[in-house]
C-alpha cells in the first residue's frame, strides 16, 4: 500500500501531523527551509544521544554521566560543555531519534540509505525532494559539501563547491584563479554572448523535440532560466572559503544562511568532519568521538545563533523558518575493538530541531546490544507492537515537516507522528 | 575466552538466501534465485517490499543519427575529442566511412586516455584525497605543486593498467593477471618500482617488493582507494572487487542485525562462520578476503605499511578468517591465482560488457537490456576478450547510434561534461584550466569537476546526464577562457580556426564566411544553417561595434563553445 495524499491528509486531520497553524511556530510547512548537517564517517550515539551506562555489552565513555536538559536526556561530560549548552538553549526545540536502523554497515551504502531510505541508484535524497517539490527558489537545494543524490530533481541541486567555487564562477573570479592570467570578457561582451547562447538554447529546444531528447532539453532550459534568475539577484554573496587552514562548519554554512535569508534556497547540506576535519570514522581511539561531538555542538550553537539573529523571510528570525537535521550515516559497535576504536554499526541516532518539531523529546531507544527498540510512531513511546525506526521513517518525517507527501517517495512508510507534534 | 560483543568491522551478513546468484539468475523477494526470463522486456520494479513484474514493453524503435553527428559521438566516446573537419566532410560525402573512421579511432593514441576516463567513472579511484598525502613522502613534501599530480597518479594507476591492456590488444583478462603495472615519474619517485630510467609519463613498470602477478589486484592505487582497517580484514575490499569485476553487489543487500538474532554473548567472528544469516554473504566473501592479506596493513595511515606488499602476512588470511582463499568456491593459492580465477568466472566478461555499455550509452543497464548484453558478452568472448572488439560492437548498436527513440524512456542526447569538456577546449584552443598544479576540471577541492558534471569517486559516483546550473556556469567560464586563449593566435598559421583571418575580413567576405562554416561544422558535426549563421553574424557585429575584430571573433567562438549542439552529443 502506498501512503496516499488522502491518507496523509487524514493523518493531519487526526492530529498525528499537526497542520502548521496548530504548531508553536507559525511558519507554514510548505515555507519551511531545511539545513542538513551530516556528520561524515559514523558517530557513536552512546557518547551523547543515548546514555547506555551499566550495560555489560556496551562500552561507554566512563568519564560522563546522564543529564537531562529541557526534556532531553543525554550523555553529559565536562569535556563537552557545548553539548550541555546546546541542550540547555535548544533542547526544548529539539527531538532526538534513537535506535534508527540504517540496514548496512558500509559508508557509501549507509550514506545513500540515510538520505534516500533506499539503496536504489536512481533515488532522490530528502533535500532534493523537498527542493524539487517546492517552487520559487532560485537555488533550491544548495550543497555546500557532503553527499547529494538526485534523479527525479536534478536541476534543483546546486553545488556551491567546498571552497566557494560557485561564487567565483558567478563573479568571474574563477578565471583569475588560473595559471594562465585571464581577465575574462568585459560585462557588455559577456551579456552579448549570454543573450546569443540563450537564444540558441531556445532554438535548440524547438528543434529537439524527440522523446529521447526531452529530458536534456527540459533541464537545459531550466538551467538557463535559473542562471538568469541568479544573475538578477541583487546582493547574492556566497563568499569563498579560505583553503589555507581548517574552516569550521559554522563558517561554511554562511552562504546557506545568506540564501535562506534571501528566500532563494529551501535546503542546504553541509558535511561535518569532526575535530579539525579528521572525520568521525573512529576505528581506533574512540575517545575522539567526544572531541568530535564537542566540535559539532559548538558549531551547532553558532549556527543556531546565526539563525536566531538573521531576519527570516516570513518570521522575525530564520530560527523559526529553518529546520535543522543533524545526522550521520551509521552508528558504531557496542564494544571497543582491539585498536581502541569502534567499528560500523547498523543502528544510529539523528536530531531534528526547529519549527514544526515537537521539542524536548527523545524518541526511540537502544536495547542491550545497541539495536533499536520498537516505537509507537504516533505517541513516540516504546512499544512491543510498535515499529522499528529506519532511515525511511526519518525521511518521511522530514518530508512531512516540509509539506511533501512521503507516500510519493516512500510508499507505505509513514512519518513519525510524534516528532511532528 | 568469551569476548562478548568485541566487534570487528565485519562485513554485514544478511541471510543465506542472499549470496549472489549465478549468471542468468536474479534474486527474488523470497531470497531464492530465479532464472532470468527469456523475454528480457519483462521488467521488475520494487514497490514497497515486493518485487513486481511489469507488463512487457514493446521493443524500442530508434531514429538514427546523421553521419556527421554519429561520427562526432563516436569520436567523443573513443578519443574524447571532436573529429577533424576533413573527417566530418568525409562522412558527409560517404556515410559508410563512419565505420572505417571508428576503427581508426580505436587505434588512435588518445583512445587509451579516453579509456582511463571511462574506467574512472565506474572504478572511482580518481578521488581527491587518500588516507595519506604527498607530504608523507620526502621526495614530494617540499613541493606543494606535487599534491594534485600525486593524488591523480595514485588513482590513475589501476585505470592506466586496464587502458594499456585494452589499447594494446591484450585479452582484457590480463587486467587480472599482468605481472606489471603502469607508473609515471611521480609514482616511480616514491614507490618501489623498476620504472625505466629514461621513462617519460606512464610506462609499464614492475613493483620490486615481490608482490604476485595479479594485474589491477596488485596495484597500490586500487587498494589505496578501497582501503581496509585492521579489523575489517579486507572484507570491504572484496565487496568492491565483486562489484567492479563481476557486477554483483553485496552492499545493495539490507543488513538487519536483529534478523541475525545475535545474543549479547555471541562472538561475532564465530557468528560469521556459523549463523546462516551471516553466512549468506560471508561464506563467499571471507575466502576472497583471505587472499588479500599481502595488502593488509597494520596502520592505514602509514606509508611504510600501505605502499608495499607484505608477503609475510599472506598466511594471516587463514589464521584470522579461518578460511582458505577461494573465489566463489574455486580454491586459489593466494592473490597470484585469484586474478586468474576471476578471469575464468563467466560473470567477468558479462560484467565488462555491462560496464562498457553503460559508459557508452550514458545510462544504467537493466533487465530490459539482457539480450543486448548477452549478445555483447558472447562477441566479447569470441574475440578473445578484446575490449576494442566489444566497444566496436557497442558502437554498432542501434541504441548507440540513435538520435531519438520511441517505445522506451531512455535518453538519446548526452551531456558533454567534465573531463571531456576540458580536453575538447584544450584541443581546440590550447587552454587548460589549472591553478597551483591542480587541474581544475578534473578535481574538486578548488576545482569544478563535479560542478561540471563529473564524478568525484566518493560522493558523486555517476556522471551528470542532463544540464544543470553549475554545469552551465562552468561551461560559460571555460568557453570564455578558451576563446581568449584561442584568439591570441588570431591570424597565426598555428591557429586551428583563425589562421586565414585578418582584421579586414567581415561578414559577406568569403574568408569570413568560410571560417564561420568550418567552425560550426567542426564543433557540431553539422553544416551551418542560415538562421544560425545570421545570429552569429549579429553577435560578431555587435561586439565589433565596440571592440576589435579579435574581440568579435572571441565572442563568436565563446558562444559556439557554449552552444547546446556543441555541449551535447
Amino acid at each position: 500500500m502506498n501512503w496516499t495524499r488522502r491518507e496523509f491528509a487524514g493523518l493531519v486531520a487526526a492530529g498525528f501531523l499537526a497542520p502548521s497553524a496548530l504548531m508553536a511556530a507559525p511558519t507554514v510547512a510548505s515555507k519551511r527551509k531545511f539545513l542538513f548537517v551530516f556528520a561524515a564517517g559514523g558517530w557513536d550515539p552512546t557518547w551523547v544521544f543515548a546514555p547506555m551506562f551499566g550495560r555489560s555489552g556496551i562500552d561507554v565513555d566512563t568519564d560522563s554521566t546522564t543529564s537531562t536538559q529541557s526534556g532531553i536526556e543525554f550523555v553529559d561530560s565536562q569535556e563537552r560543555p557545548s553539548v550541555r549548552a546546546f541542550f540547555q538553549r535548544y533542547g526544548s526545540r529539539t527531538c532526538v531519534l534513537n535506535g534508527m536502523e540504517v540496514r548496512s554497515i558500509t559508508h557509501d551504502t549507509c550514506r545513500r540509505l540515510v538520505l534516500t531510505g533506499s539503496t536504489q541508484a536512481q533515488g532522490d535524497d530528502w533535500p532534493a525532494i523537498l527542493a524539487g517539490e517546492s517552487s520559487g527558489f532560485t537555488l533550491p537545494c544548495l550543497v555546500l559539501s557532503g553527499p547529494s543524490y538526485t534523479a527525479k530533481h536534478p536541476t534543483v541541486v546546486v553545488r556551491a563547491g567546498e571552497t566557494g567555487q560557485l561564487s567565483k564562477l558567478l563573479s568571474g573570479e574563477a578565471l583569475q584563479e588560473s595559471d594562465s592570467i585571464l581577465s575574462g570578457f568585459d560585462p557588455r561582451m559577456t551579456d552579448l554572448v549570454a543573450a546569443h547562447v540563450n537564444s540558441r538554447a531556445g532554438a535548440f529546444a524547438g528543434l529537439r523535440t524527440g522523446v529521447g531528447e526531452a529530458g536534456f532539453v527540459r533541464d537545459l532550459s531550466n538551467a538557463h532560466e535559473q542562471l538568469a534568475l541568479v544573475r538578477d539577484l541583487p546582493d547574492l554573496d556566497l563568499g569563498s572559503v579560505d583553503t589555507s587552514g581548517y574552516v569550521p562548519v559554522s563558517q561554511r554554512v554562511s552562504p546557506a544562511i545568506t540564501c535562506f535569508r534571501q528566500g532563494i534556497t529551501r535546503c542546504a547540506t553541509v558535511k561535518h568532519e569532526g575535530l579539525w576535519g579528521t572525520g568521525w570514522d573512529t576505528h581506533a581511539a574512540i575517545q575522539l568521538q567526544g572531541d568530535h561531538y564537542e566540535t559539532l555542538f559548538a558549531d551547532l550553537l553558532l549556527i543556531q545563533d546565526m539563525l536566531e539573529n538573521t531576519p527570516g523571510e516570513v518570521e522575525a528570525s530564520l530560527a523559526d523558518e529553518v529546520v535543522m537535521v543533524v545526522f550521520s550515516e551509521m552508528g558504531r559497535t557496542p564494544k571497543v575493538n582491539a585498536q581502541g576504536g569502534k567499528d560500523h554499526w547498523t543502528d544510529t541516532s539523528a536530531m531534528i530541531l526547529g519549527p514544526g518539531v515537537s521539542g524536548g523529546r527523545v524518541i526511540g531507544a537502544y536495547d542491550d546490544v545497541l539495536l533499536g527498540q520498537k516505537v509507537d510512531l504516533a505517541s513516540g513511546e516504546l512499544s512491543e507492537s510498535g515499529t522499528r525506526l529506519t532511515s525511511a521513517h526519518l525521511g518521511a518525517t522530514i518530508l512531512a515537516l516540509g509539506d511533501v507527501d512521503p507516500g510519493d517517495y516512500l510508499g507505505s512508510v509513514p512519518p513519525i507522528g510524534a516528532v511532528l507534534g | 575466552m568469551m569476548l562478548g560483543w568485541t566487534f570487528f568491522l565485519w562485513f554485514g551478513c544478511n541471510g543465506g538466501a542472499n549470496s549472489p546468484c549465478m549468471e542468468g539468475f536474479v534474486r527474488n523477494s523470497a531470497g531464492a534465485c530465479d532464472r532470468v526470463v527469456e523475454d528480457s522486456r519483462v521488467d521488475t520494479a520494487v514497490e514497497g517490499d515486493t518485487m513486481v513484474e511489469e507488463e512487457p514493453t514493446p521493443a524500442p524503435e530508434y531514429v538514427a543519427l546523421d553521419a556527421g553527428r554519429l561520427l562526432r559521438r563516436i569520436s567523443l566516446d573513443l578519443r574524447g575529442t571532436l573529429p577533424s573537419l576533413s573527417e566530418i566532410q568525409e562522412v558527409q560525402t560517404d556515410p559508410s566511412r563512419v565505420d572505417v573512421l571508428r576503427d581508426a579511432y580505436l587505434e588512435d593514441p588518445r583512445f587509451e586516455q579516453r579509456l582511463v576516463q571511462l574506467f574512472a567513472e565506474q572504478w572511482h579511484t580518481q578521488v581527491d584525497e587518500f588516507l595519506v598525502t604527498y607530504r608523507e613522502y620526502q621526495e614530494l613534501a617540499s613541493s606543494p605543486g606535487s599534491e594534485f599530480p600525486f593524488e591523480r597518479a595514485v588513482g590513475d594507476e589501476p585505470l592506466r593498467l586496464m587502458a594499456h591492456v585494452a589499447a594494446n590488444d591484450q585479452p582484457f583478462s590480463e587486467i587480472l593477471t599482468a605481472d606489471y603495472t603502469l607508473a609515471n615519474e611521480v609514482l616511480a619517485s616514491v614507490w618501489s618500482l623498476d620504472y625505466p630510467s629514461d621513462g617519460e609519463g606512464w610506462e609499464v613498470s614492475r613493483y620490486t617488493d615481490g608482490r604476485p602477478a595479479a594485474g589491477v589486484l596488485a596495484t597500490n592505487g586500487l587498494w589505496w582507494r578501497y582501503h581496509t582497517t585492521v579489523s575489517n580484514y579486507n572484507r570491504g575490499r572484496v565487496a568492491a572487487l565483486v562489484r567492479l569485476l563481476v557486477c554483483e553487489d553485496y552492499l545493495a543487500r539490507p543488513v538487519s542485525l536483529e534478523e541475525a538474532e545475535l545474543e549479547e554473548d555471541d562472538e561475532v567472528e564465530d557468528a560469521l562462520r556459523s549463523n546462516p544469516y551471516c553466512m549468506g554473504c560471508h561464506s563467499s566473501l571471507d575466502p576472497i578476503a583471505s587472499a588479500l592479506f599481502g595488502f593488509y596493513s597494520l596502520n592505514e595511515y602509514n606509508i611504510f605499511e600501505i605502499d608495499r606488499y607484505h608477503a609475510e602476512r599472506e598466511p594471516l588470511g587463514h589464521q584470522l578468517l579461518e578460511t582458505q582463499p577461494e573465489w566463489f568456491g574455486v580454491p586459489v593459492s593466494g592473490l597470484g591465482e585469484l586474478g586468474g580465477a576471476i578471469a575464468e568466472d563467466p560473470r567477468f566478461p558479462r560484467c565488462v560488457a555491462e560496464r562498457m555499455t553503460k559508459g557508452l550509452l550514458r545510462r544504467d543497464v537493466g533487465l530490459n537490456d539482457f539480450e543486448t548484453i548477452e549478445g555483447l558478452r558472447q562477441s566479447f568472448v569470441d574475440s578473445g576478450l578484446q575490449l576494442k572488439s566489444l566497444m566496436r560492437a557497442i558502437t554498432d548498436l542501434p541504441a548507440y547510434r540513435a538520435a531519438d527513440v520511441s517505445g522506451a524512456e531512455v535518453s538519446t542526447l548526452h551531456l558533454l561534461g567534465a573531463p571531456r569538456l576540458a580536453d575538447i577546449v584544450e584541443d581546440l584552443t590550447g587552454f587548460r584550466w589549472s591553478y597551483w598544479g591542480f587541474d581544475l576540471m578534473t578535481s574538486d577541492t578548488t576545482g569544478f569537476r563535479v560542478m561540471a558534471g563529473g564524478v568525484d569517486g566518493a560522493y558523486v559516483t555517476d556522471p551528470q546526464r542532463t544540464p544543470g546550473l553549475t554545469w552551465l556556469l562552468v561551461t560559460q567560464r571555460l568557453a570564455e577562457a578558451g576563446s581568449i586563449s584561442a584568439i591570441r593566435e588570431f591570424g597565426s598559421d598555428d591557429s586551428a580556426f583563425f589562421a586565414d583571418l585578418n582584421i579586414s575580413h567581415s561578414p559577406g567576405n568569403a574568408v569570413f564566411e568560410k571560417a564561420l562554416e568550418d567552425m560550426v561544422l567542426r564543433l557540431t558535426g553539422r553544416p551551418l544553417d542560415e538562421a544560425h549563421r545570421d545570429s552569429l553574424v549579429t553577435l560578431w557585429q555587435a561586439v565589433r561595434n565596440t571592440g576589435s575584430a579579435e574581440d568579435a571573433w572571441a565572442g563568436v567562438f565563446a558562444a559556439l563553445l557554449q552552444d547546446p549542439e556543441v555541449l551535447s552529443y
